[in-house]
């Protein structure tokens, strides 16, 4: 298996709070990875530095081997990771079709301003394939959250990327929502996406992911499979202060 | 062949104003016809603000620089004396590219930096620019005219007629070059940076890189309209080019008529330069520009989608009823 | 040579103390609400020509016409709040453009009622002080005891008042501030009224600094622009030392150089901050 993204000794202080707190994890190619750790614990920090959202105060994140330090977000884009928002943010005056078109659109004015909507079967086929079929015509406010969600699973997947950082996909979503982006996960993996899951739920991952890491005040407590980390005792006490 | 159609279709709006606009010399008399020829530049001025702030949000209140800086260069280029040597008087042909290269120039220089940063940088940036220019033209008296300005500047066309038709086709060879642009994946970038801009860099695109373009184009639209228009007046004066009545104008015209649209700034020129004729001899001084301010505001405030939205609205109201349900060229 | 230095030292401690007075309502409308108002800076004007027209035309004591002139700026700009703003604080385009239209209708006010010409306001404080060998006067003196007791009476509501560590809660992080309870509408309110205030204090003694125009509007708020940007959009210490590079710059300008290009060299610190450090000195 290659690594895929490794992140060293990455801290982030927000004035006085340490956010994240000389964090290392890594990726490796053709896996589910869940960043976990109870609500505060720097997760999302993590996905927004790796993105490029902020710049770290110490650290290095590399992606397929390459320093992702001094590139901007859209780079970062390019070379393959793409990401979803915990609280989803759709175009509000887009319908999801066009809002997906967005993230098919070449970063080059001239190759932009010839040739008028090319990819519209692409974007219809990514679409149809995260379940929104009949919704594509819809605008923002007619969809619930859960296909809001896969709104912004299909925006990331229509960059083309590697992989994937998944911001609480599941949370608030009705147990049959969660089972059908499941499978949609299992699927992507199969065609050789790789993701990293956060979420503050460790048992919504259980089904989902491969391997797991978990961090609390930015800092890594336990590392290992969901078995593993579930009888952690520093999980546990992270997560009920036992 | 159905490409073909669905081009002329999108075309149709554009080939009516056309014809109207190549009928009404013959029907109505020179002095309507200057009216309309103000309105065509109040119109080439509101889609060149409209391209930078209407489609991505980043309100410019500089226009008046690009515009002024464009009619100032090619006006003291071609001024036929009156400042000390070097005595250089160019011909328009040359003197007013140069303008419209100082307006793109001159704005990047000053504006670009404050558009690589989000938030409200680049609207107070290019104010803060706006005054500052305007006192230096008042400062640099030799060469600018001072407070006066610079006079008797050379004429491209003379008479109404010929002035209008000018005008008239610079203003629908702007409006379609930005219509094009507009209409394109380009076009759709921009929109989505004026409602998300952190979702669009997401997505891998260089939003400063689309702005840059977009401003780049504004700009040559600004310098374009400020160099036709200094020609056409024949004069360009501090008080004229820099008054905040004149960035006013600009602004409201793009929002009565919508923002975010090419037939918006049209016919918002239109309507704010009719509009400013009429009642220029009903009120005096002052209570016309407080009556106009007024009503600019109640606009802004009640109908910030403009003409273009109620018209869009009322349109897409009647197809839905017709056809049961939206289509997707509809919502595109 | 000695002289010019401290008339300087003087002159740019007074504008840097009017500056921050105006900088600080303009900054704090933005930290709660994430809108800036374009018609701030037209407040300073207005508070001016209220405070000439009740002390000098109808001849109201000096503390009460200061009160009307303060109350009527507070006023005007609590109203832009609630009659203007507050529908589309969600559509920043539109509050600027409205504001920048409200900023003219002050304006062509201020034409119509006062007219074009300019206007000496009486001193706030008569007769002068010998200070370090420099003859200052007392109004000038004044000026800059008030703008620090209006300053430090603002930075302690924010720090010690429950309603002034709310504002600060929304200026960090909005969500978290909703959340936990805080209003941003009363907040709002409060906050408008303040910089409202503020900035009619600033116009009072702008007026007898100078002279009132109805141009005088315009410096303020482009070096505001300038202030803030320099010093963080929202942070209230980088607006306290900004106005103050600002307003020392501007007054060594105008002593010491061309009186015309007061003004310019703020707007280059401007541009080279944007490049270097485009969240301005203090900003997040």
């Amino acid at each position: 298996m290659t690594r895929l993204l490794e992140v060293k000794g990455l801290t982030k202080r927000f004035g006085g709070v340490v956010a994240v707190n000389d964090l290392n994890f890594h990726v490796d190619d053709g896996e589910i990875l869940g960043l976990m750790g109870p609500n505060g614990a720097g997760k999302t920090t993590a996905f927004n530095l790796i993105m490029g959202d902020y710049k770290p105060d110490a650290g290095q994140i590399s992606f397929k081997g390459q320093d992702l330090g001094p590139l901007q977000t859209y780079e970062r884009v390019k070379l393959g990771i793409a990401r979803t928002y915990q609280i989803p943010r759709p175009y509000h005056d887009l319908p999801v079709i066009e809002d997906l078109r967005i993230s098919t659109v070449p970063d080059s004015i001239t190759r932009c301003l010839r040739g008028k909507k090319r990819n519209i079967e692409e974007v219809e086929q990514i679409g149809i394939g995260v379940g929104l079929k009949d919704r594509l015509m819809k605008y923002p406010h007619e969809l619930s959250l859960g296909d809001l969600r896969r709104v912004e699973l299909a925006k990331s997947i229509a960059t083309d990327p590697k992989l994937i950082m998944l911001d609480e996909i599941f949370a608030g979503l009705t147990v049959h929502e969660i089972n059908e982006l499941t499978e949609l996960l299992m699927e992507k993996k199969k065609a050789g996406l790789v993701f990293i899951v956060v979420s503050h739920d460790l048992k919504a991952l259980a089904a989902v992911i491969d391997r797991a890491v978990v961090i609390q005040f930015g800092h890594l407590i336990a590392e290992g499979t969901y078995e593993e980390i579930a009888h952690d005792k520093k999980v546990k006490k992270a997560y009920f202060g036992m | 062949m159905v490409n073909w159609i669905t081009s002329v279709k999108s075309f149709r709006w554009w080939l009516v104003a056309i014809v109207v606009m190549m009928v009404l010399p013959f029907i109505v008399p020179p002095s309507f016809l200057r009216i309309c020829i103000m309105a065509n530049f109040m119109a080439i001025f509101a889609m060149s603000w409209d391209m930078m702030s209407g489609y991505t949000g980043y309100v410019s209140f500089g226009h008046p620089f690009l515009i002024g800086l464009a009619g100032y260069v090619s006006a003291m280029l071609s001024h036929q004396g009156g400042f000390q040597p070097p005595h250089i008087v160019l011909p328009l042909y040359v003197t007013m590219p140069l303008g419209i290269a100082a307006a793109v120039g001159g704005g990047m220089l000053f504006f670009l930096p404050s558009m690589r940063v989000r938030g409200p940088y680049f609207s107070l940036i290019s104010l803060a620019f706006l005054m500052i220019l305007s006192r230096i033209m008042i400062a640099a008296g030799a060469m600018t005219g001072g407070d006066r300005g610079l006079t008797s500047l050379p004429y491209l066309v003379t008479g109404a007629v010929n002035n209008y038709w000018l005008s008239t086709g610079i203003m629908f060879a702007v409006a379609i070059g930005l219509w094009l642009v507009a209409r394109s994946d380009v076009g759709h970038v921009l929109k989505a940076i004026r409602m998300d801009e952190d979702v669009v860099e997401s997505s891998g695109l260089s939003t400063y890189r689309f702005k840059r373009f977009a401003f780049i184009l504004s700009a040559i639209t600004a310098g374009i309209g400020g160099v036709f228009y200094t020609h056409y007046m024949g004069s360009i004066s501090p008080a004229g080019a820099f008054d905040y009545i004149f960035l006013l104008n600009i602004i409201v015209s793009t929002v009565v008529g919508g923002m975010g649209t090419i037939l918006g700034p049209i016919f918002g020129g239109y309507f704010i330069t009719f509009f400013t004729e009429s009642t220029r001899t009903l009120l005096e001084g002052a209570w016309r520009f407080m009556a106009y301010s007024l009503v600019a505001l109640a606009i802004v405030y009640f109908r910030p989608g403009g003409f273009y939205g109620i018209v869009h609205d009322i349109a897409a109201w009647f197809r839905a009823k017709r056809r049961g349900g939206l289509q997707y060229d509809q919502v595109t | 040579m000695l002289a010019l230095a401290q008339s300087i030292a003087i002159n740019g401690a007074l504008l840097s103390g009017l500056y921050a007075l105006i900088s600080l309502g303009f900054t704090m409308i933005y930290g709660v609400g994430r809108v800036l108002n374009l018609a701030h800076a037209a407040y300073v004007m207005l508070g001016g020509y209220v405070y000439f027209y009740c002390l000098q035309v109808v001849g109201i004591p000096e503390p009460l016409s200061m009160l009307i002139a303060i109350a009527v700026c507070a006023g005007a700009s609590l109203a832009t709040y609630v009659g203007l703003v507050r529908r589309y604080m969600s559509n920043p385009t539109i509050v600027f453009v409205s504001t920048f239209i409200l900023a003219l209708v002050i304006n062509y006010l201020v034409v119509l009622i006062w007219g074009m010409e300019t206007k000496n306001v009486w001193p706030v404080v008569a007769g002068v002080t010998q200070f370090m060998g420099q003859t200052i006067s007392n109004n000038l003196l004044c000026t800059l005891i008030v703008s620090w007791v209006c300053i430090s009476g603002v930075l302690l509501f924010v720090r010690k008042t429950h309603m002034g560590r709310a504002m600060r809660a929304l200026a960090m992080d909005r969500k978290g501030a909703i959340v936990s309870g805080i209003n941003p509408d009363r907040v709002n309110l409060l906050t408008w009224t303040i910089a409202g205030a503020l900035a009619g204090i600033a116009g009072i003694f702008f007026g007898s600094y100078t002279y009132l125009v109805p141009s005088m509007w315009h410096m303020p708020m482009v070096m505001s622009f300038a202030i803030v940007i320099i010093g963080g959009l929202g942070s209230i210490e980088g607006t306290l030392i900004a106005s103050h590079i600002v307003g020392y710059m501007q007054t060594t300008t105008t002593l010491a150089i061309d009186e015309r290009l007061r003004g310019v060299f703020a707007l280059i610190i401007m541009i080279i901050v944007l490049v270097v450090r485009p969240k301005g000195l203090f900003g997040k």
